[in-house]
């Protein structure tokens, strides 16, 4: 320890927590080099959305694999291609990473290799859309003009908008009819017609990554124990974190079209639904149900923000092993895809005449990004249409949702924050207990390891460039980065985790699991719909016409 | 070893000894609370005098 107060830097290359970190040095690169024009992320490899029969009729891997977006023009990369340079590209820093940090590289290798065909394996059979589309709002509310089979295989809000470009052009206003319904679906390319859905959106990937990893791990033994000897889950998750930051820097463009009363009062309930919800739960966990410390914290920012990658994001920073943040951000994808089922229509009955109150409240309860967004844009056509039916005046559509957006993104910049907040605690009580005299500054280097000083810069960094307006290919770039990128590292990181776990280990699950529930059940929704009305009372969208 | 005792062997997910509540933990929760019951009290009145139609 004496070695630690003296010299914080000694050893920095052969620490894991600073080579998860290295990553971050290829992404800042590829960020800055966005800057010159040069689009390095443009080469990676993106499942794309594909239906079981459509491929069993005619394979091809063009059906399973997107083209780079820097080769759109045909004179590149094919998606296998891509995808032979993305394997090349992350084994060569894995290596590079093991070579460091004194592995074997032969062993780490071929568990890195195993680990991504089985990841991307889960990944591509992820995109089958009877697994991931969710219901298109459309279909949920006026089933009667559009029927009640219309997914989305894309972003809600993309299908919702090639939806209402077709019917502005067809000059409809608020209900089609059902030839006009049926013309504007059709040419909706990312809007499907299909007999079910699981609606498990992004989070299927993750859910069938820890089953194909349970599979491999039960199989191949001495490669689980390679992985476990490795370290690999950690690495993959903890690079996937750095990548969040360019999410957040994209969030915030988005954010940041939205009016300057709505961006104010979002960020406001959102903050206070966090600081009243974590502490409050924090006691509960820890003192009558007797949890630990890093458990406790990261089931609390699970219940009071949500979303896999804040749920992961917090367990690292209070250094839990990925195991529990693992199977906890499972629980979440299937408990999403549960309140999607009736959230919507629980939020239109309890938010009365105050429409905004009812998006807010629920982008503040339900902690899926893809599941939010689906259930909010469900919401809004629900509240306009029985608002049209009950007074005849139209309201524009998007300011319902676009509450719930602007929460979410708020709730997921608190708990980033407040992650980091946890992370310094924990370095400076948690960890000092063991460390009891080094000083301050330096217990805080040793705990704000490489990979959170890389978030927090590709955060500044993308949020600096989207709120400035960059060009397409800056943009497109963090949308890779923190998009399909930040997607694959955790998937990777959720098989190397399943490959570890045995069915036994499972029994634990069952206190956190059911608090994660009891938590979202009995103290979110009424905690959500009291701030979410004193901060949105009396917020209305436009009139859109008559 | 066979699977069952692998299995049986095996870490659990949570920790087996949770640590004691510490000082700092009381601090952590108290400003937190008390940071959101400032802002839903002052926070609140201004937004529904100034900002709210």
């Amino acid at each position: 320890m004496s070695e630690i107060k003296s010299k914080w830097y000694n050893n920095l290359l052969q620490q894991q927590d600073w080579w998860t970190g290295w990553p971050v040095v290829l992404v800042l690169l590829s960020s800055l080099l966005l800057l010159l024009g040069v689009d390095m992320p443009g080469w990676m490899a993106q499942p794309k959305a594909w239906e079981w029969t459509d491929f069993w009729n005619a394979p091809a891997t063009d059906k399973l694999l997107a083209i780079p977006h820097r080769t759109n023009d045909g004179d590149g990369l094919g998606g296998l291609a891509a995808l032979l340079v993305t394997y090349l590209v992350f084994a060569a820093i894995f290596s590079l990473s093991a070579w460091f940090l004194r592995h074997d590289i032969k062993k780490s290798l071929f568990g890195f290799t195993l680990v991504f065909l089985v990841g991307w394996g889960s990944w591509i059979l992820s995109h089958e859309v009877h697994l991931r589309a969710v219901q298109a709002g459309q279909s949920a509310t006026l089933p009667q003009f559009y029927g009640d089979d219309l997914f989305c295989i894309s972003r809600i809000e993309i299908c919702d908008q090639q939806i209402n470009a077709a019917l502005q052009t067809s000059g409809t206003k608020l209900h089609p009819s059902r030839t006009q319904a049926a013309a504007a679906v059709e040419s909706a390319p990312d809007v499907m017609r299909l007999s079910w859905s699981l609606q498990l959106g992004n989070g299927t990937a993750y859910l069938l990554a820890l089953l194909a990893g349970l599979v491999l791990g039960r199989y191949a033994k001495r490669v689980s124990a390679w992985l476990d000897e490795t370290n690999q889950a950690d690495w993959f998750i903890k690079s996937g974190i750095v990548c969040f930051g360019a999410t957040l820097g994209l969030m915030a463009l988005s954010v940041s079209r939205h009016p300057a009363n709505l961006l104010l009062t979002s960020a406001i309930s959102a903050g206070v639904v966090f600081l009243l919800l974590w502490p409050a739960l924090y006691v509960m966990t820890r003192r009558l149900f007797g949890l630990a410390r890093g458990e406790a914290a990261t089931l609390c920012s699970g219940i009071a923000a949500g979303g896999i990658t804040t749920v992961l994001l917090t367990a690292s920073s209070v250094r839990i092993r990925p195991l529990f943040p693992v199977l906890l951000a499972v629980w979440i994808v299937i408990y999403a895809a549960l309140e999607l089922l009736g959230l919507p229509e629980f939020f239109a009955a309890m938010s009365g005449r105050q429409p905004i109150v009812g998006g807010a409240a629920l982008g503040l309860t339900l902690k899926n990004d893809i599941l939010a967004r689906a259930a909010a844009s469900t919401l809004d056509q629900m509240l306009v249409s029985h608002h049209y039916r009950a007074t005849g005046v139209r309201w524009g559509t998007g300011m319902i949702s676009a509450a719930g957006d602007l929460v979410r993104y708020w709730s997921v910049v608190f708990a980033a924050l407040w992650a980091l907040l946890l992370a310094h605690l924990w370095s400076r009580y948690a960890v000092a207990d063991e460390i009891e005299t080094a000083p301050d500054a330096v217990v805080t280097v040793q705990g704000v390891s490489g990979y959170l000083i890389g978030f927090v810069l590709l955060w500044g960094f993308f949020s600096v460039m989207a709120l400035r307006q960059p060009d397409g290919m800056i943009l497109a770039g963090a949308a890779m980065i923190g998009g399909p990128l930040r997607e694959m590292l955790f998937i990777l990181g959720f098989v190397a985790v399943g490959a570890g776990l045995a069915p036994g280990q499972l029994r634990d699950l069952g206190k956190p699991l059911w608090l994660y529930t009891i938590g979202l059940l009995v103290f979110v929704p009424p905690i959500a719909l009291l701030v979410a009305y004193i901060f949105h009372n009396g917020l209305f969208p436009p009139v859109a016409g008559h | 070893m066979n699977e069952t005792e692998s299995e049986t062997d095996s870490a659990g997910i949570l920790s087996d000894d949770p640590e004691e509540w510490a000082d700092w933990e009381t601090r952590l929760v108290k400003w937190s609370a008390g940071c959101a019951i400032i802002a839903i009290s002052i926070l609140g009145w201004l937004i529904n005098s100034y900002l709210l139609p």
